[in-house]
């Protein structure tokens, strides 16, 4: 390529030298921000820097990056936060395409105006865009089988680590032809595409929407009770507990077990009705209006690693449901934790990166795992953030490697520091 | 044919009762339910085990011997159907279910299993598995996994996809991994990319499975309507109240007849051009007033009766009608040819009238049974494959029909696969490079491309043109 050719490129690309508003990844910042105008120039881009062999970290609104190994090269953020708007949405058919780099608030909004929505409680949803979300395949709290990004994403449109421009899938909420390559893609943090467009299915909004929360003063009891709620009724569409430390912030007292019931009216008071009478809490309390909002807002946000001080790691644990209280009830002694047992999710934050090694110990006792989420880059650098190598690694590496030959996509950043 | 060597190598590994080679024997693996496409293998291994699976699979690959998984050969698509001198890895006596966990709702199963026993087995503990395609009473849910099947009900819950959470594969060199987590875990989602992989990546053996809590109440309703158009409507109007039916099934007039006259005939009225199945599950107060709320759309609508069934009985009479509706064509003629579509479901009511303009430029009849919620059409031809005329004009009927659902923003297969019937028609789809991507995946788990070649791919000549895929002649109902 000739210099002017390069240059023009890079313009259309907008690329730009990082500035303080760019986050770092571990203290390592790139040379280039490049934030390109369509997936046209997105492709022309990436095809430069594939034959550059330029390590390119694809992101969205940033607010996951830090979660990851340590990047073994960085060279280019490939930003699409140009790369956004909603492209056709018909509620009718349950389905809307969106370009990858649409903030998932400015998608939400234009859901609710079809009555319908997208089931995600991302953290920083006005920044936090879809097809990052759906790289990281982290939607936020709701987690309920038929929620989750690998439910509800229906075909993409993406950039090859080389720029070749593909598509899977397709826009109709059923669909066979073809391999599932959007279960690749989801949760594959930018590691073998750059997603430029997508479709995904949506859902109604609810017609009624029930919080309540629950105090008890010993976890054993909480415990319990859960384990009698799940014999009992449908699982409600958030089951969340929070322990002491985590609730004094929001005037609760004890550990908490957060519920949140969701459909139509009369289902969702009668499970709430049937749960009501079998919690052995000391208080129940049904959360309303603003104050319930609040509640999903704070616990939303729970662990952000913008507002723990320097050095805090902040650990997810992966477990089975029936082991989540078990794992949370452990952590609890080195900090603040909030767990959603039924996803089998516990998070918490502790001050001792040395803390970590005891948090994944007691983890993988439990046949779970534990991901160091943030954390001081002495530490990251010891360790596999990940945590436990997952099952079926061999083909992993391999789809890499195909997918990705010359590892110019997110390198070193996944799990096994693919 | 395979080498003595190689058969008494088999022969060592599943016993002289497990290996079938006689013609006689080998025949009804010479397809799956689309008889129109016909291979007799060289030689049908039935296993007991993974280990089992996993050195048969060596000894194939070690001879370069082509082999393919299967489960009951319900599948719609021709996608179990070996190649020529191969040999079919037949799964039907590993169908135990290993363990049940009530608490995390889960249940190790081995995949040779019917889908309908998973269901049964785990009924005790208020459970059920999912997917229910309408073969579930024969279908495996390897063949399941492979296809990543649907069924009515997948409208609310999801495709086979949703609920298997961990597998066990015998890769096609023999190697045995094991996919996934019944936790949650991180990295690529390889059971996600399995799940529908059509038997291209390996052969699952076992795997652990969703369960979901049974419904405490079931309402199942049956609207008859006037015309096609209208019942269509009144679906629109159904998924506006904001709320997601468990499953919305549609018959037309054609469909009606055959079904009610056949065993399975599940009391559909049959002077009616439509009928609309709209089954609601969860509390049993609030399906009450969504009965009263549909009632008022469908004779909003035009629907002339609209009647909820009043017992588990009328619930299971209805499906029992509306599952065996393939079956039922074979009524009409030696052959069926079921096609698997999928339309924005707010096409429907166009993309149905140019399904009957298109049948009737071919000269011939086409029945519409299908999963309206979804938008997913499976319209049913029915023709005599000795007529070599009518079985062209058949196929090319088939090909405007997915070329139409293609050109609204559709899909070729919502939930039977592309297999060997639609391979040519996967380029109205995807680009070279969207095939080439799906390529070299499979190069990953299948380089020596010996495990169920010949499957959802263009042959080459066919590619970009989408050419009619070839048939053999006589070949029998496709159900």
């Amino acid at each position: 390529m000739t210099r002017g050719s390069v240059r023009s490129l890079l313009a259309e690309a907008n690329a730009r030298p990082p500035t303080a508003s760019d986050p770092d990844i571990d203290g390592m910042k790139p040379s280039l921000v490049l934030e390109p105008g369509s997936a046209e120039a997105a492709a022309a881009t990436l095809s430069f820097c594939h034959r550059e062999g330029l390590a390119v970290v694809p992101c969205g609104g940033t607010t996951r990056l830090h979660v990851g190994n340590l990047p073994s090269r960085l060279d280019c953020y490939l930003r699409s936060i140009h790369l956004s708007g909603v492209v056709s949405y018909q509620p009718g058919d349950l389905t809307v395409s969106v370009e990858a780099g649409t903030p998932f608030r400015e998608l939400q909004s234009a859901l609710a105006e079809g009555k319908q929505f997208i089931p995600w409680d991302p953290a920083a949803a006005d920044r936090a865009t879809v097809g990052g979300l759906l790289a990281a395949g982290e939607p936020g709290m709701r987690r309920a089988p038929g929620a989750r990004p690998r439910d509800l994403l229906l075909g993409f449109h993406a950039l090859l680590a080389d720029g070749t421009a593909v598509a899977a899938g397709g826009r109709v909420v059923k669909n066979v032809s073809g391999y599932e390559l959007t279960k690749l893609l989801v949760g594959s943090r930018g590691t073998l595409a750059f997603l430029t467009r997508v479709h995904l299915r949506v859902r109604p909004l609810p017609e009624t929407t029930l919080t309540v929360a629950a105090s008890f003063d010993d976890p054993k009891r909480l415990a319990a009770d859960l384990s009698s709620l799940r014999a009992a009724v449908a699982p409600p569409e958030v089951v969340a507990v929070l322990d002491p430390a985590v609730v004094a912030s929001l005037s609760l007292a004890g550990w908490v077990l957060l519920l949140r019931f969701e459909g139509i009216a009369e289902e969702a008071s009668g499970d709430w009705r049937k749960a009501e009478g079998l919690l052995r809490a000391d208080e129940v309390t049904r959360l309303e209006g603003p104050e319930a909002d609040e509640v999903w807002r704070r616990l939303r946000d729970f662990p952000s690693p913008a507002s723990g001080s320097e050095g805090e790691c902040v650990v997810l644990g992966q477990t089975l449901p029936s082991d989540a209280m078990r794992l949370a009830a452990t952590w609890q002694s080195q900090g603040p934790v909030v767990a959603y047992p039924e996803a089998g999710r516990i998070y918490t934050k502790t001050h001792e990166p040395e803390g970590y090694f005891h948090l994944l110990e007691t983890a993988l006792d439990l046949s779970g795992n534990a991901i160091l989420e943030s954390g001081p880059q002495a530490l990251k650098s010891q360790v596999d953030v990940f945590g436990e190598t997952p099952r079926g690694f061999g083909l992993m590496s391999k789809i890499k490697e195909k997918m990705d030959p010359k590892n110019i996509l997110s390198p070193g950043r996944f799990v096994g520091r693919l | 044919m395979l080498e003595r060597k190689v058969l008494g190598k088999l022969e060592e590994v599943v016993g002289p009762q497990g290996l079938l080679v006689r013609p006689e024997h080998v025949l009804v693996y010479e397809c799956d339910g689309t008889t129109a496409f016909k291979s007799p293998p060289e030689a049908v291994v039935l296993p007991r085990s993974t280990e089992d699976v996993s050195r048969v699979v060596r000894i194939c690959a070690d001879a370069k011997i082509p082999f393919v998984g299967r489960g009951a050969g319900t599948g719609l698509s021709g996608g179990a159907i070996p190649s020529e001198g191969g040999v079919v890895v037949a799964m039907n006596r590993m169908n135990r279910i290993l363990s049940v966990d009530p608490i995390n709702r889960t249940a190790r199963v081995e995949t040779g299993i019917v889908n309908l026993e998973i269901s049964r087995g785990v009924a005790e503990h208020g459970l059920f598995f999912a997917p229910d395609p309408s073969s579930q009473s024969s279908c495996t849910v390897g063949g399941n996994i492979a296809e990543n099947a649907g069924g009515p009900h997948c409208f609310k819950y999801g495709a086979t996809t949703a609920h298997i959470l961990s597998l066990t594969v015998v890769l096609p060199n023999g190697e045995i991994v094991d996919l996934g987590e019944r936790r949650e875990t991180v990295g690529y989602d390889l059971v996600g990319l399995f799940i529908g992989s059509e038997g291209t990546f390996g052969i699952a053996t076992a795997a652990d499975v969703r369960l979901l809590p049974l419904p405490e109440a079931v309402k199942t309703c049956l609207a008859t309507f006037p015309s096609m158009v209208e019942a269509c409507e009144a679906v629109s109007d159904i998924v506006a109240l904001g709320i997601i039916p468990a499953a919305v099934e549609m018959m037309d007039r054609a469909t009606i007849e055959v079904v009610e006259a056949g065993a399975s005939a599940g009391g559909f009225p049959k002077d009616a051009e439509a009928v609309l199945l709209v089954e609601f599950d969860g509390a049993p107060a609030g399906l009450d007033r969504l009965e009263k709320e549909v009632d008022g759309i469908c004779r909003r609508r035009g629907a002339v009766a609209f009647v909820a069934a009043r017992d588990a009985r009328e619930r299971e009479k209805l499906w029992k009608g509306r599952k065996a509706a393939f079956g039922a064509m074979g009524r009409l003629s030696t052959d069926l040819y079921v096609q698997d579509g999928v339309v924005p479901r707010t096409r429907l009511p166009e993309v149905l009238a140019k399904v009957d303009e298109i049948g009737r430029k071919h000269g011939i009849r086409v029945a519409n049974v299908f999963h309206a919620g979804d938008g997913n059409l499976h319209p049913c031809i029915s023709y005599d494959g000795r007529d070599e005329s009518e079985k062209q004009r058949v196929l090319a009927a088939g090909k405007e029909i997915l070329e139409l659902c293609v050109s609204v923003g559709g899909a070729i297969t919502g939930e039977h696969g592309v297999g060997t019937e639609k391979s040519n028609y996967m380029s109205l789809s995807f680009s070279e490079s969207d095939l080439d991507l799906m390529r070299s995946i499979r190069e990953v788990w299948n380089p020596d491309g010996l495990c169920n070649p010949g499957k959802v791919f263009p042959t080459r000549q066919g590619c970009g043109e989408a050419g009619l895929p070839s048939m053999v002649s006589g070949g029998g109902a496709w159900i």
